[in-house]
């Protein structure tokens, strides 16, 4: 696997991107076969392994998470609008919740769900985890291949992530795995955006699934993007700013991690 | 004889209890083979990202030395650069034409970074079009509405420190407490505090 130490950091310019899309131009490297990618920090930024997973997962997993149908009306930023009340109630005045409005929602053909366990408002099992196990359990072997990969080519990090969790105990593990969540997004080409809700200092392994082109993932304060497909798993740091580029087909991607707080029953 | 029959069967048995032990230490010794080396892949992974993040710094310590070369330049003049160079720097085992690469780097990266926003305009997409759109749309009907704030202010509450400390250090503490500089001794303990956080990965550099 090459090492690819990136030289320019364009932090500044990169801070007034969040909420909006990505484009081509805003990447000048575009990276699409193993590598270990080192942000000119020093810190690693995203390794990728192509060709990692074997196609009858991932191709299973496409297959049976293709019936999700939560809407994104949480991750306004990811969405690439702003969060605004969702509605106006019948008396014109705006709903008490906000996030992504309803009229931005109509044109927003994306979906998600989440698998596992969520650490907020407390730890529990995901509801759609209980309404569709089969999601879950039927990638039992997807999700223990990610777990290995990141094991053996990040393995101080692993070893971080996977004694973070092993504090929360083994019921909120996913099998033996260093991972307590996943979620996954159907069609969701995203605005540049953080995640929060994942540990800090660690990765997050992400796969591709389905039938399309494009989507790459931009990172731009470092301006390259990781042009992914499906079979390969990125391990990435998700609190830097990312999004994805156009696509054309149809596209799951997957995210494996360890939720922030899971640990900490008491935040 | 039963007896003796008894003993001459007795090692046999042994015999074949003794193969599952061979075993198990060999499992046993596979076992410690392999914890052995995931150790060794841990701490040679938690080395090598050690030795990007000084790489990084190099680098960037290399730039910020280019930088200041670059001011003192302004300074003694070009005509007498050269000359002074290699008088006040000369000693310090950075050649004239490394300290010129240092300098040509910190020029690059000051000159690219007026022409940053640049790099990035707008997606042009259809579906970047469209979302921004209906965004400013959705915000024109509920724009004159008051918006709950999204940066509530956090109230600040007494927080109690649980520190193991000694009589005289206690003593000590509460003096300050009562004191007029209590004020910015608490101010500067929050600052540490911050900066343990970093240290410690519980909130990363950029969010402080």
């Amino acid at each position: 696997m090459r090492t690819l130490l990136l030289k320019k950091d364009y932090k500044e310019a990169a801070t007034h991107l969040v909420g909006q899309f990505p484009d081509r131009s805003h990447a000048s490297l575009t990276i699409d076969s193993d590598a270990k990618i080192i942000a000119p920090d020093g810190k690693i930024s995203a390794v990728l392994l192509s060709n990692a997973i074997p196609p009858e997962l991932h191709k299973l997993a496409f297959e049976l998470w293709k019936p999700l149908d939560g809407l994104v009306s949480n991750r306004a930023t990811a969405v690439g609008t702003l969060s605004l009340p969702r509605s106006l109630n019948k008396d014109g005045t705006p709903s008490k919740r906000s996030g992504v409005n309803v009229h931005v929602l109509e044109v927003v053909e994306a979906r998600q769900g989440i698998l596992g366990f969520i650490d907020r408002p407390h730890r529990k099992k995901t509801t759609l985890t209980k309404r569709c196990p089969e999601m879950l359990d039927a990638n039992r072997r997807l999700i223990e291949i990610a777990n290995a990969l990141y094991a053996h080519n990040l393995p101080h990090l692993y070893a971080q992530q996977r004694a973070q969790l092993e504090k929360a105990g083994p019921s909120w593990r996913l099998w033996g795995t260093a991972f307590s969540t996943v979620y996954i997004a159907k069609n969701f080409r995203t605005a540049y955006h953080t995640d929060r809700g994942n540990l800090r200092g660690v990765m997050t392994a992400l796969m591709p699934t389905g039938h399309f082109t494009g989507a790459e993932l931009v990172l731009p304060r470092w301006r390259i993007a990781i042009a992914f497909k499906p079979g390969d798993l990125l391990l990435f740091d998700p609190q830097q700013l990312h999004g994805n580029l156009a696509f054309e087909g149809e596209r799951i991607s997957a995210a494996f991690y360890c939720a922030r707080y899971i640990a900490d029953c008491s935040k | 004889m039963k007896k003796k029959n008894n003993l001459s069967i007795h090692p046999i048995k042994l015999a074949v209890r003794s193969c599952p032990p061979d075993r198990a230490q060999k499992g046993r010794r596979r076992a410690a083979a392999l914890k052995l080396e995931q150790a060794k892949a841990e701490q040679l992974s938690a080395l090598e990202a050690k030795a990007f993040l000084w790489i990084a710094r190099g680098r960037s310590a290399n730039i910020e030395l280019g930088r200041v070369f670059l001011q003192i330049k302004d300074i003694v003049g070009h005509g007498r650069w050269e000359h002074y160079y290699g008088e006040r720097f000369g000693s310090c085992g950075i050649a004239k034409r490394t300290a010129q690469t240092y300098m040509d780097l910190a020029r690059k990266e000051d000159a690219s970074k007026t022409a940053e926003s640049a790099l990035f305009p707008p997606a042009m997409d259809t579906q970047a079009v469209k979302t921004r759109d209906v965004t400013a749309k959705a915000e024109a009907e509920v724009g004159d509405v008051p918006r709950p704030n999204p940066n509530p202010v956090r109230l600040k509450v007494i927080f109690e420190l649980p520190l193991l400390m000694s009589v005289d250090d206690q003593t000590a503490a509460k003096e300050l407490l009562s004191s007029p500089n209590w004020a910015s001794a608490q101010q500067e303990i929050i600052t540490f505090l911050k900066q343990l956080y970093i240290k410690f990965g519980i909130v990363d550099e950029e969010a402080k």
